[in-house]
């Protein structure tokens, strides 16, 4: 083979490995609108903004259609002040199922201290009651008559019946454009707000059916560009 | 299905190791007393190094790790007093803050599950982020201790030599320290030299007879050799009017452990006053007398063990208080290797 012919080569396998494989980000939303932080979005007739939105993303796994793993990836820290970290990783075209856990799981909790993603500089970390934030929500909401409430959403507690980490699956088709798992904030936020609920910062049943919503919330949908 | 187990293990262990550090090997000095049980956390060679322990001295004694450099572990955990904060009923900390329990004796930590008085912290490694952080206690950040700990040579090559690295972590951080905790170990007091025959040792008459009432009353609790079971239990205490302390329900929001605490070690008990969770009674023989006429049985959240009268009489409290002296271990309480660090 002639160098110029092995270029071609690498070049062809290249524009395949990037027509085949896509990058997966999670995309926390209001409504159909990525959210950024520290800007002012519409919600449930009133006005939102966020401070912050962190979330754990465990045992993140893509499958064959024969349930055959293709890669897993390691516990990974969302952090929407580092738009990189909402980037999990490609996808590749085999793929027909992704799952992982929103949230960490029980025995990073009881595991003494861990690095990397899990490190608790990071500020996930309860140390008065051991274990992780699974998710974290800062901001500020204003009603409809401009009274102001600002929300701290710490949503963590690995033991049962009120643990906070849940398992998400979703069939996958690459070829439908690039897949992303959207977070619809105000679908649990509403919620939270419309019970009287601004603040939440222990682990238990509230936590827990909070964990649940959010869950909920997660939609697999697919971008063009 | 156990090979399944077996596979899962390692696959968990093996995802785990990812978020750990690997320890170098150094020879260690510590040894499990005999007859003791197995202790929760490693205490081989393996775990801990002395270069490893005296990074966690050097940590543990460094009032550098507090937002304004001026409280260290050992302000509210004293050695001669069994790394307690004598005297007070509660800490201070930073800027005299005050905190709402009493400073827990460091004693034999290795053999627990859990910390604090409510067992909030599951984990030994994870219980030195609380005082860090706490505002009434060292009010720092864990980033800030980092950066502090990066900038100073010595402390770097204290953790190269510990972890191959000079990188600092959280982790490493943490696990260092509890090198150090984890080998605070007292067991030679006069009733350990007792109980293995030592010779020319020997209990008193009272004593004696202070051995054979705390058998009957008190062990259930204060199970030998650690003289706990650190299990969660009400004394029956009212809740202080102050501090409004509802114990481990505050962990659990189980209201069946409201008011319930962790039971604290007997040893070096001499010398870890004011006691309680809150540090209300100032004398042991106040304890003793609590124990014995005070409890209220109405009480709903006695634990069973208190069900039932105790009623000693003023001879017997001597006695029993005669007993509880023999926990004295000064050779631990006075051991230059757990003491400041002099350079």
């Amino acid at each position: 083979m002639t160098v110029s012919k092995f270029v071609c080569f690498c070049l062809v396998l290249i524009c395949f490995n990037a027509f085949n494989q896509s990058v997966l980000r999670f995309v926390p939303c209001l409504g159909s609108q990525a959210i950024e932080l520290g800007k002012e979005y519409t919600i449930a007739e009133g006005r939102i903004s966020f401070q912050s939105i962190k979330f754990y993303v465990s045992d993140f796994r893509t499958l064959t259609e024969n349930g055959k793993l293709i890669k897993h990836w390691p516990t990974t820290l969302v952090n929407l002040e580092d738009s990189s970290s909402q980037s999990i990783g490609e996808i590749d075209s085999a793929a027909v199922r992704i799952d992982f856990l929103l949230g960490t799981d029980s025995l990073s909790n009881v595991s003494g201290i861990l690095e990397g993603a899990l490190d608790p500089i990071n500020g996930m970390y309860w140390a008065w009651n051991s274990g992780y934030i699974n998710v974290k929500s800062e901001g500020l909401y204003r009603d409809s008559t401009g009274k102001e409430f600002p929300f701290e959403f710490h949503l963590g507690g690995y033991l049962a019946p009120n643990a906070t980490v849940r398992f998400l699956s979703f069939d996958v088709n690459p070829q439908r454009g690039i897949p992303q798992l959207v977070i619809l904030m105000d679908d649990w936020l509403t919620y939270a707000f419309e019970k009287g609920i601004y603040s939440l910062m222990i682990p238990g049943k509230i936590s827990a059916e909070l964990a649940t919503k959010v869950q909920a919330s997660i939609q697999l949908t697919y971008r063009h560009e | 299905m156990n090979r399944l187990i077996f596979l899962l293990f390692v696959l968990i262990s093996g995802l785990l190791s990812a978020y750990r550090f690997d320890l170098p090997i150094f020879k260690s000095k510590i040894s499990i007393p005999k007859k003791w049980p197995k202790p929760t956390y490693d205490l081989s060679e393996k775990a801990i190094s002395e270069e490893g322990f005296q990074l966690g001295r050097s940590l543990f004694y460094d009032p550098m790790l507090s937002r304004d450099s001026t409280i260290s572990c050992a302000t509210c955990h004293l050695q001669y007093t069994g790394f307690t904060h004598v005297d007070h009923n509660v800490s201070h900390g930073i800027d005299g803050r005050k905190g709402t329990r009493n400073a827990p004796a460091l004693i034999n930590l290795a053999w627990k599950k859990f910390f604090h008085w409510d067992g909030g912290v599951n984990h030994i490694e994870a219980q030195g982020i609380n005082p860090l952080t706490h505002p009434a206690e060292m009010d720092n950040t864990l980033a800030e201790v980092i950066r502090r700990l990066t900038l100073n040579d010595d402390y770097r090559k204290q953790f190269q030599r510990v972890y191959g690295a000079d990188e600092i972590t959280t982790a490493k951080l943490m696990n260092a320290l509890s090198q150090f905790t984890r080998s605070l170990i007292s067991s030679n007091s006069k009733y350990d030299q007792v109980l293995r025959k030592e010779k020319g040792v020997t209990f008193t008459e009272q004593e004696q007879s202070g051995l054979v009432i705390f058998r009957q009353h008190c062990v259930s609790c204060h199970q030998e050799p650690l003289f706990t079971t650190h299990q969660f239990k009400s004394n029956g205490l009212q809740s202080d009017p102050i501090f409004k302390d509802l114990g481990r329900f505050a962990i659990t929001g189980k209201v069946v452990d409201s008011f319930l605490f962790m039971i604290p070690t007997l040893r070096n008990i001499e010398f870890t006053f004011p006691y309680m969770h809150d540090g209300r009674f100032r004398k042991l023989k106040e304890v003793i007398s609590y124990y014995s006429d005070k409890i209220d049985p109405a009480n709903s959240h006695l634990s069973r063990e208190l069900n039932g009268p105790i009623h000693l009489s003023d001879k017997q409290q001597k006695d029993l208080l005669a007993f509880l002296y023999t926990l004295t271990d000064k050779q631990f309480l006075y051991n230059p290797r757990f003491s400041f660090p002099k350079k």
